[in-house]
């Protein structure tokens, strides 16, 4: 009954491995779905922004409609994670010296949450200026 | 005993290139190359929200010749992964696996791509000359 509940570590080991593979074909695909009509919708909105004429005006005001600034921050957040999941796989494929992979696998981590964090904040300060 | 370094895969140099191994490599290419749109159009945003100064050089970036080549470019790439994508679902869900509807399911997916960013800007361009 105890081992049920603390799981030994040679258990989590042999299943944690498989659950994370399997969480991360998951939301690789799910994300992949969710961004098949937000980037449509992006690139029709930047179509429409280029033709209005691209001043900053143009866009601040873009940004900050309810709709799209929800959309915007939505498309980031999957954008994002969907990214995170492919450069992932494409460094465990091509980067063989362990250090060099454990090191690109943390600065992937760390620059695309910096990124994003950033992108998330700029959309709501434009959203809070207006 | 030592042994050398292993032979790793993917063996690509070994290989006669197919429609098929180019498709899936160009999936993998123009993933890595989104990633860097994805960081224009975030450094876009960041800049629209430090102030006109700083718009200001993002629009003088991507209204350059460079700057637009890169959104031509960008913009097929999201067409061709997207359409590949979509043929990747269809093999997660086991459709698609013999030989001749993968060689079908490229030709599309190839011919498709480049219809959408000639259609998008092909209505773009002209929505922008006429106005």
């Amino acid at each position: 009954m105890l081992s049920r509940v603390y799981k030994p570590l040679s258990y989590v080991r042999l299943f944690r491995p498989r659950r994370e593979a399997l969480n991360h074909w998951l939301i690789q695909r799910v994300t992949a779905i969710a961004l098949v009509p937000l980037s449509l919708w992006l690139i029709a909105s930047i179509w429409k922004i280029v033709i209005s004429g691209v001043t900053f005006e143009i866009v601040e005001q873009w940004i900050s409609s309810p709709i799209n600034a929800v959309l915007i921050l939505l498309f980031l957040g999957i954008l994002f994670w969907h990214l995170k999941l492919g450069l992932q796989v494409v460094i465990e494929d091509y980067i063989h010296t362990k250090w060099l992979n454990t090191g690109m696998l943390i600065t992937l981590k760390v620059a695309v949450s910096g990124i994003f964090i950033a992108s998330v904040y700029s959309v709501i300060s434009i959203c809070l200026r207006i | 005993m030592s042994q050398g370094p292993r032979p790793l895969s993917p063996h690509l140099q070994v290989y006669k290139p197919q429609l098929t191994s180019v498709l899936s490599i160009m999936h993998r290419a123009t993933g890595i190359f989104l990633a860097l749109g994805s960081i224009m159009l975030a450094l876009w945003v960041i800049s629209a929200a430090s102030g006109p100064e700083y718009y200001g050089w993002s629009l003088w970036f991507l209204s350059s010749w460079i700057g637009i080549a890169l959104l031509a470019a960008w913009s097929w790439c999201i067409f061709y992964h997207l359409c590949n994508g979509v043929r990747h679902l269809f093999w997660d869900i086991g459709l698609g696996f013999s030989l001749k509807s993968t060689y079908l399911t490229g030709r599309i997916v190839v011919i498709t791509s480049f219809a959408l960013t000639a259609i998008s800007w092909g209505i773009g361009l002209t929505m922008l000359c006429t106005r």
